[in-house]
């Protein structure tokens, strides 16, 4: 797709008699839109060695290496670069390179308009180290849909308490309260519950009877980075980025890093390897979810609990930043520059009961 | 600690009403009529999917172990509900987020909601009429659950233990109407029961005759379909005869074979289109008769390897392509009928 073609009808525009709800519930297009003008975390740093990596970003091939220790990413591989090919689209300015940037222990690519791409647009990721964390807390997780239903599923609670519960808890607590707020390019969702029963999984790491839970989950729509902090108090509190990179409409790689804290040391060496079973519980879903919002009958309506508030916002704020995108408004307003600074809105700074802290 | 979410189940009464005000689902592009859509061994413990034309269905069995279908799509975010489970009260739970809906397609329990709390009687899933008759799961395409079953499965039941029995199931690469026209034409060559429906060329007949909502022919062919040496005759003489009653709406076909030693054989076939170009074909056999049991489980053994080295659709498309521009007059009758429609 070139920069300059017309976006593919896709959302917005909901007819004009339908209801609000409605509209927004019927018309999510998953894998239908390229959103642009977004730095995406590609690659870990640490994978980037000497070998050429290849990524993709709504289907446009990025070949990662490194050029004097700087990573570069290259429109083509380097056997077509041998042989003269080069492809030049309008993502890379005509150039060939891929703008790129390196912090937090990723490989940022920016996908738009190249002179649009301000490093200040990076998404702040103020608990995770500035060089990243070591190897062994990021991998990759892969799952076959479209990035927008990652990005929902992330903000989705009651999968969590249904298909996670062993690893995350179940849906018993004495009061569980959930706000959701947005920009016009996030949406934040807090979940507060208290005397939640330890999830089986931490049962032999934790010995408390309950426990309180503040679940903190930013969604940065555009690119689909998320950065989460789950607190489980007494236990463990997971700082955690898990980006959605929309590789194509049927693929969406996660590149997560976690950095765990307040936890015994085997636990937090053991925490990372729970992406992939946690992933392959939500592919089992996502998988066949694909398909049938991008197939004929794509454009029903689904019905919502009171639970679907994040979701359901996700879906909104999507929709409304495809509108934009669609007239031709590709800037960031003030609300949702990425580069802000979202150690309060994350709780990074919540006062725990846990004694060791 | 209060937990704040317990499962609560609507009263049947309730989602019955309910259906009753709405009524069963269509399934469009299929003509009206009761489509075999799984056999009854298929449909175990878990849930089933199966297609039907364009449509997507989720099978189960509630807690009497009643078949029924809905929709294989959940109206909350479309997670396939037969990747699903059957919970206790034989509701079908979703995998993704455990909304669970009875077989009348209402939702009847959502995780998390408070002690006592409903489910919006909004939400819902289509629900097809389902019924299960000689050994297949049925769907009336038009949801009329009070309507007539087809004759050839009237009044047999899926727990009939009568003889020996064998089935199978293949996935063929041909339309229905020709299917079902290979079905009119050579069932024993089509589905390799040679020895008990005949599969060779055809020594007497056809004689046609159109019932009440069937068309039925009596064939008598040769045992084996083996070639002929010039203008010598067949090496193998014994033919067989049998009866093929065809039901021209939805193609479902009973062909029953007359065994050497005065037993008999009986095939229901049921045909389920799932596109223009593909239809699901399973059959049912059952021997009455001496040396039933080691006739039904040759044929089960045959098919099975027949179907591990790939060749079980082989056999059908073979039938089902010469079937399309033969001149037979059991077959023009179904063309006329267009059961395809």
């Amino acid at each position: 797709m070139s920069l300059h073609e017309p976006a593919p009808s896709a959302v917005a525009d909901p007819d004009p008699g339908t209801n609000r709800s409605s509209a927004i519930t019927s018309g999510f297009r998953p894998g239908r839109f390229a959103l642009r003008d977004a730095w995406f975390p590609v690659l870990h740093s640490k994978l980037l060695r000497r070998r050429t990596v290849r990524r993709a970003i709504h289907g446009e091939p990025i070949f990662l290496s490194r050029e004097n220790g700087l990573a570069v990413a290259h429109e083509d591989s380097p056997t077509d670069r041998e042989r003269g090919r080069f492809r030049r689209s309008a993502f890379t300015g005509g150039s060939g390179r891929w703008p790129t940037f390196e912090r937090n222990g990723y490989v940022w690519v920016w996908y738009g308009d190249t002179d649009a791409a301000s490093t200040e647009l990076v998404p702040n990721l103020p608990h995770m180290p500035e060089k990243g964390m070591p190897r062994f807390f990021g991998g990759n997780v892969i799952f076959d849909c479209s990035y927008e239903l990652i990005c929902e599923n992330l903000l989705d609670l009651t999968h969590f308490d249904f298909l996670h519960s062993a690893l995350t808890g179940d849906s018993l607590s004495e009061t569980d309260e959930i706000t959701v707020t947005s920009t016009s390019e996030t949406v934040t969702q807090v979940r507060r519950a208290v005397n939640r029963a330890v999830p089986k999984a931490h049962r032999w790491f934790n010995r408390a009877k309950s426990q309180d839970l503040v679940a903190t989950t930013l969604m940065h729509v555009r690119s689909g980075v998320c950065v989460l902090n789950v607190d489980w108090d007494p236990g463990m509190d997971i700082y955690m980025v898990h980006p959605a990179n929309p590789e194509s409409a049927s693929r969406t790689r996660t590149t997560y890093t976690f950095n765990p804290q307040h936890c015994v040391k085997p636990a937090r060496f053991l925490f990372p390897t729970a992406a992939h079973v946690v992933g392959s519980q939500d592919n089992y879903a996502t998988k066949p979810q694909n398909e049938l919002y991008q197939g004929p009958e794509s454009g029903m309506k689904d019905m919502n609990s009171r639970f679907d508030a994040a979701g359901l916002r996700y879906r909104k704020v999507y929709q409304e930043l495809v509108a934009r995108q669609q007239s031709g408004d590709f800037g960031y307003r003030d609300d949702g520059h990425p580069g802000r600074d979202i150690r309060s809105e994350l709780n990074l700074d919540r006062v725990r009961k846990d004694t060791r802290r | 600690m209060s937990p704040n979410a317990a499962e609560q189940v609507v009263p049947p009464a309730a989602s019955s009403t309910l259906r009753a005000e709405r009524g069963f689902a269509d399934v469009p592009g299929v003509a009206p009529g009761w489509w075999p859509v799984a056999s009854g061994t298929e449909l175990g413990e878990d849930p089933a999917a199966v297609s039907l034309g364009d449509t997507r269905i989720a099978l189960f069995r509630d807690a009497d172990g009643v078949a029924k279908g809905v929709l294989d799509r959940c109206p909350h975010r479309r997670m396939p509900l037969s990747l699903g489970k059957v919970v206790d009260g034989g509701l079908l739970q979703c995998g993704y987020h455990g909304w669970s809906f009875d077989g009348a397609g209402t939702c009847a329990l959502i995780p998390n909601f408070r002690p006592g709390e409903r489910p919006s009687s909004r939400i819902v899933v289509d629900a097809f009429a389902v019924r299960e008759a000689g050994g297949l799961v049925l769907v009336h395409s038009r949801g009329r659950a009070d309507a007539l079953l087809p004759p050839v499965v009237r009044g047999t039941t899926a727990t009939s233990r009568a003889g020996a029995v064998a089935s199978g199931r293949v996935e063929v690469r041909a339309p229905h109407a020709s299917v079902v026209a290979a079905m009119a034409f050579n069932p024993g060559r089509a589905l390799g029961l040679g020895h008990l429906l005949g599969s060779g060329y055809e020594v007497v007949g056809p004689q046609v005759s159109e019932g009440a909502g069937t068309v039925c022919v009596l064939r008598d062919r040769l045992m084996l379909d083996l070639p002929r040496i010039s203008t010598f005759d067949s090496a193998v003489k014994r033919s067989v005869p049998a009866r093929i009653e065809v039901c021209p709406d939805t193609g479902l076909t009973e062909v029953t074979g007359e065994c050497a030693d005065g037993g008999r054989a009986l095939v229901l076939v049921g045909l389920t289109p799932i596109s223009p170009y593909r239809t699901v074909l399973r059959w049912r056999l059952r021997v009455e008769g001496r040396g039933g049991r080691a006739l039904a489980t040759a044929a089960s053994a045959a098919w099975k390897l027949r179907t591990a080295a790939g060749r079980a659709a082989g056999a059908v498309e073979a039938v089902s392509d010469a079937a399309e521009n033969i001149n037979d007059p059991a077959i023009e009758i179904l063309r006329q009928k267009d059961v395809s429609a």
